[in-house]
């Protein structure tokens, strides 16, 4: 078997094809990569493009219908964090049982276990009670720290960062950068959250309808995919996208900003359109105001400005209104997502685009010069 | 950088093995083992004297059926509990490998679908946690036969060799199972009458002889069943009744074919588990 010294891992023309009860499909294509040791790759693409199949073959758990791949050392799939994990035993035996699971020595993981503990930050006493005792932030903790300090040589993460409280995934991420540098492990990364993922990763690629359509540093990749995206919606409609999540029971088909050019400190109505198949009850609308790089800049939802209209139509409007627009000059993503009484009927990301032209926040202020996204808000100065 | 390198391949075998693979599946069957024993008689009130009870009570219902209800007598002049305790712990061994072991994928599933690891490590693993009570059960038939024969011989490579048949057989059964309830529940359905209908046409309560009474020359049949040549063996090593007969070899076959298929029919399921759970 060969492999050139720098990688960690190589696919030659890997391919997963599903067979439905009547038609073939292929989730995966074809997919020849290269990837060096002690790098790490971010995974990004649309719902529905194959990145969870390309994870599945790598970490082992389906057999590829083409092709074949070749990797050195150990390798561990991190699809889920605190796997296998049972409520009637104790917080040590749930660390023995993961860590064993996910392919950790027996005598390895009893040299590591206080320091696992340790990481965990779970109180000592706590650690011989069973975890169905424990609450749903500790059981996080745990199974983080199991998988923090899981030795294999290649890593492949499928956005279980996307859990837990804030300081403890910067924890988390600072363990794996760490360990990147020091051990020379390589990592795959797949997520949704573009900031997360350039911030760990350099090089990403980038897969739709089952393709890998570009491999290159990860700002460019990313920067590809949010454009692809968003060119897809100018030219299709909202309502013809599919790569949604949820139950589908209301559909956004439309986002519309007014004035169609927005300026720093100048009003703005957001007219979001919708389809259901019923009248709704209890309905939220979240939005999240995302910059240009990806990162969360700003939240926008119905409950938190207590508007809980009774009922709503089965398809209509509805309008947010901003008196002053907070947002720097650049450009902005809208992700929209529709819960029905605590059910995820819509889940739409990089629902649209739109950019605000500078101006000034306060009236006969100056405009803040930044390359960044940034939100202004409300503040008096004084001396 | 020595790492050893590892290849996987759309045109791999099922029958590939890899030393790695073989540490794998030894880490998690013990791994799940010690999970399954340390669950054991959790929220229980007597705890680990059910090792104990669970054979008494069966021991007590097979006397109270068998011996004193429908009147089946032991060969040889034997007294009838030690002729038909002789196979019990072998018996309870292989219902509880079979019970456990064959919805042991399905009951797992969630790891399953998260974590890749040799599928038959589950089944195996529950295989491991059965020999424990089957050691408890052997140890109180071996006081039982002493106390009321006064016999303490025992016959230890002829136990092991037995014993061994009776994890093969009913580990291949499991893995038969575990490996088509993936796709079709319908196996762990009918799980309970399938292991009873197994108990009442294998020779464990009975002796042998019985099965001309039924097909007369058509008697070979019967021999399909691989667990004939183990209560017969556990018989002739106990009680040291050599009731060997050509057809024997029937069933000393079927256990190597019962264990090898099963054994394939998981490894040909592992590679579609994930899409199909």
């Amino acid at each position: 078997m060969k492999l050139p010294s720098n990688l960690a891992i190589q696919t030659e023309k890997l391919g997963k094809k599903y067979k439905l009860r009547s038609s073939e499909s292929w989730a995966l294509k074809n997919i020849n990569l290269d990837i060096e040791t002690g790098s790490a790759l971010g995974i990004v693409g649309p719902n529905g493009a194959g990145k969870s199949t390309l994870l599945k073959i790598l970490s082992g758990l389906t057999k590829p219908t083409t092709g074949n791949y070749k990797y050195r050392g150990s390798l561990t799939g991190l699809l889920e964090v605190g796997t296998g994990f049972h409520p009637d035993l104790s917080g040590l035996e749930n660390i023995y049982l993961s860590a064993a699971l996910n392919g950790m020595p027996r005598k390895i993981i009893r040299e590591r276990v206080d320091q696992i503990i340790d990481f965990s930050g779970i109180p000592t006493e706590y650690i011989n009670q069973p975890i169905k005792h424990y609450s749903s932030g500790m059981k996080v903790r745990l199974g983080f720290a199991v998988a923090a300090h899981l030795d294999a040589d290649i890593l492949i993460v499928d956005e279980v960062l996307a859990v837990g409280d804030l300081s403890f995934q910067e924890k988390c991420m600072r363990s794996m950068e760490l360990q990147m540098h020091e051990q020379g492990r390589t990592v795959l990364f797949v997520s949704h959250n573009l900031y997360t993922l350039q911030k760990l990763c350099s090089k990403a690629i980038l897969l739709d309808r089952s393709k890998l359509i570009q491999i290159g540093n990860s700002k460019d990749v990313c920067e590809n995919y949010i454009n692809k995206t968003l060119n897809r919606t100018d030219n299709v409609d909202l309502e013809k996208r599919e790569d949604r999540n949820g139950s589908g029971k209301i559909r956004i088909n439309k986002l519309e900003w007014s004035p169609q050019l927005l300026q720093t400190g100048k009003k703005a109505v957001l007219t979001i359109g919708y389809q259901a198949k019923e009248e709704l009850e209890d309905v939220n609308i979240k939005i999240s105001i995302n910059g240009s790089d990806g990162r969360f800049l700003t939240p926008l939802s119905m409950h938190s400005t207590n508007f809980r209209p009774k009922l709503i139509p089965e398809n209509g409007q509805l309008t947010v209104n901003i008196e002053n627009i907070p947002w720097m000059k650049g450009n902005y993503f809208i992700d929209i997502r529709v819960i029905e009484k605590g059910i995820v009927c819509d889940d739409l990301r990089l629902a649209s685009k739109f950019q605000v032209h500078g101006g000034n926040y306060v009236k006969d202020g100056d405009e803040f010069h930044s390359s960044k996204n940034g939100v202004f808000i409300p503040h008096v100065w004084s001396i | 950088m020595n790492k050893k390198i590892h290849s996987v391949s759309s045109s791999d075998s099922i029958w590939k093995f890899t030393n790695e693979g073989f540490r794998r599946t030894r880490q998690v069957t013990w791994a799940f083992a010690r999970r399954d024993l340390q669950l054991r008689y959790i929220q229980t009130r007597l705890g680990w004297f059910w090792s104990i009870g669970q054979p008494l009570l069966a021991a007590i219902l097979v006397l109270f059926f068998f011996s004193w209800i429908i009147e089946i007598e032991a060969p040889f002049g034997f007294n009838y509990s030690i002729y038909a305790f002789a196979c019990l712990p072998a018996w309870l061994l292989a219902q509880h490998i079979i019970m456990q072991g064959s919805p042991s994928l399905v009951h797992n599933q969630h790891i399953i679908s998260k974590v890749s690891f040799p599928r038959q490590s589950l089944p195996l693993s529950k295989a491991l946690v059965a020999l424990v009570d089957y050691m408890v059960a052997t140890i109180l038939y071996f006081l039982f036969r002493g106390i009321q024969s006064g016999i303490w011989d025992f016959y230890f490579f002829n136990f092991l060799f037995y014993s061994f048949a009776t994890i093969l057989a009913s580990l291949g059964i499991a893995y038969w199972i575990a490996a088509i309830s993936i796709r079709f529940r319908d196996w762990l359905a009918i799980l309970p009458l399938l292991i009873q209908g197994l108990f009442l046409l294998s020779p464990i309560v009975y002796p042998t002889e019985k099965y001309s009474n039924a097909l007369g020359e058509f008697e070979w049949i019967l021999y399909l069943n691989p667990f004939v040549a183990i209560a017969d063996g556990f018989r002739w090593t106990w009680l040291g009744i050599n009731s060997w007969s050509e057809l024997h070899y029937i069933s000393f076959l079927m256990i190597i074919v019962i264990y090898f298929s099963g054994y394939t029919a998981i490894r040909y399921s592992e590679n579609k588990m994930v899409d199909t759970l």
